[in-house]
């Protein structure tokens, strides 16, 4: 059920805002005031872009892939259930890349 | 390793899932974003009583100046403006929290004590970038900018009554002032050497304004005469803005600014209501712009290819072309002029980038510094003061509005 794409969305939707909630908690957030002037060090601006850029990418594009991520889930797991439904029903599934009917030799 | 073509075909199929899974999750998502960061009303308020607080802790106050001197000397000055004038709304007469105004007026008086002995204590240009001698002045020698901003936060605390003893410095800071515009030909004294300032003068007209309004005294003669100059010899022809920097002999050093203008705006309001009008109508029609629900301000009108970023402007953000410093100052102008949906539109742009943290006595925008917090400040309690000085201005317009 888990494919490369879903796998990607989700570990945007909480990767995102995890790293955004630890840059926090470490006490980053206190060195973004250095954004409005008066850094007193490189790595104090570069901690800042990271922190308010991680802080707008939680809040615009990951609830976008958490959303997305949920689309997929979500259709993924309804043509799970068809199959089923089909396959209970003794139907046989052919797949559109099945291989392609025997011809005989000429 | 190769894949069967049904695997193959699987892979597609989830990348192709996933793509119009993306498109639909931002059809949503976008939309929604930004009434997600509608303001709250608070705003106002809690940065209120996060100033007084600021304010009374001179320890935390004084640490800020001398960050904010490190980067920009004005801004220890001019962030002392914003929030006097913030305060002073807040203790006048008929604001609306009868509660805060006791403390906002206490506060005032800190702030002016502050100023008042740092002024002893250093020569004017503590308050200036340090090419401020390279040269000479070609006036009195004087720096408007100190002059004048220094007149506005006096003129405003005795504007409140009481205080009488700062009547001789405001009186000498305005009288430089005075004397300094009407000695120049072009009616506007040097900011540095040979380098006026639209800002900077019509600081000191409003201070001259607000002078006039507690003596009934009368300078409407010289704000006559600055704004029919300034409408002639001081407007850009290709935006009809006001243009930000300028020698004395009307040499125009940088076109209008969006970290200028709307102050300018906001001044000029005091003396010609129609003219401040226009400017602020068509500096929003041209440096103001809505990107998904959220207000966003350039620092040059489009298409202008000698500007450069620096101090003023803030970090100009790639692409969009938006600076921090004229978004700031669109909020005052909105506020100043009953803007609201050109100030919901904003205020979501502070709520989302500024990023607004509480704290123990109100609110701070943590990534608006010092500088930008009170300009947000002011921006939000813009209130009776202003107008009721506005309202009581001579009615005159000087000139046509070009």
């Amino acid at each position: 059920m888990m494919n490369k794409p879903l796998m990607c969305l989700l570990v945007i939707a909480v990767g995102v805002p995890a790293l955004t909630l630890l840059a926090w908690l470490a006490g980053l957030a206190d060195t973004v005031p250095a954004l409005a002037g008066g850094a007193q060090h490189p790595l104090e601006l570069a901690s800042a872009f990271a922190c308010v850029g991680l802080r707008i990418t939680s809040l615009t594009v990951a609830p976008i892939a958490g959303i997305a991520a949920l689309l997929v889930w979500t259709s993924q797991a309804l043509v799970h259930r068809r199959a089923q439904v089909v396959e209970a029903r003794g139907a046989v599934i052919v797949e559109a890349d099945a291989a392609p009917p025997r011809v005989p030799n000429t | 390793m190769t894949l069967h073509p049904t695997d193959k075909r699987r892979a597609r199929l989830a990348y192709s899932r996933a793509i119009v899974a993306v498109l639909v999750a931002t059809a949503i998502w976008l939309p929604l974003l930004p009434h997600l960061h509608n303001p709250t009303g608070d705003e106002p308020r809690l940065l209120l009583r996060a100033a007084i607080a600021n304010v009374g802790d001179t320890e935390k106050w004084r640490a800020e100046s001398k960050a904010l001197r490190h980067g920009n000397p004005e801004w220890d000055l001019m962030r002392r403006t914003f929030t006097a004038l913030a305060l002073a709304e807040a203790a006048y007469p008929g604001a609306n929290d009868s509660a805060i105004s006791a403390s906002a007026l206490g506060a005032l008086d800190k702030l002016v004590d502050e100023l008042r002995s740092d002024l002893e204590s250093a020569p004017d240009t503590q308050f200036l970038l340090p090419y401020a001698h390279d040269h000479a002045f070609i006036g009195s020698g004087r720096s408007l900018f100190v002059d004048g901003e220094v007149a506005l936060i006096l003129e405003v605390r005795l504007l409140l009554g009481g205080r009488s003893e700062l009547v001789p410095l405001a009186n000498d800071r305005l009288g430089q002032a005075i004397t300094s515009m009407s000695a120049a030909q072009n009616f506007s004294a040097e900011s540095y050497p040979d380098e006026a300032w639209t800002f900077c003068n019509t600081t000191a007209l409003a201070a001259i304004r607000l002078h006039d309004a507690r003596t009934q005294e009368d300078h409407h003669d010289l704000a006559e005469r600055w704004i029919a100059h300034a409408k002639v010899a001081l407007v850009d022809q290709r935006s009809g803005l006001l243009v930000s920097r300028y020698r004395m002999n009307d040499g125009v050093m940088e076109g209008p600014e969006g970290s200028s203008i709307f102050m300018v705006a906001h001044n000029l309001m005091l003396w010609d209501p129609a003219f401040a009008r226009d400017q602020y109508e068509r500096a929003k029609s041209q440096l103001v712009f809505n990107t998904l629900g959220f207000g966003l301000a350039r620092e040059w009108p489009l298409g202008n290819r000698d500007a450069y970023q620096d101090v003023d402007s803030g970090p100009v953000v790639p692409l969009l072309g938006a600076s921090p410093g004229a978004s700031g100052l669109a909020l005052l102008g909105a506020t100043a002029f009953h803007d609201e949906s050109t100030q919901k539109l904003l205020m979501r742009s502070l709520r989302i980038a500024a990023i607004p943290r509480n704290t123990p006595h109100g609110m701070t925008y943590l990534a608006a510094g010092p500088m930008g917090n009170a300009v947000a400040l002011r921006a939000l309690n813009f209130g009776p003061l202003w107008r009721n000085v506005a309202m009581k201005s001579p009615q005159f317009t000087a000139g046509a509005i070009p």
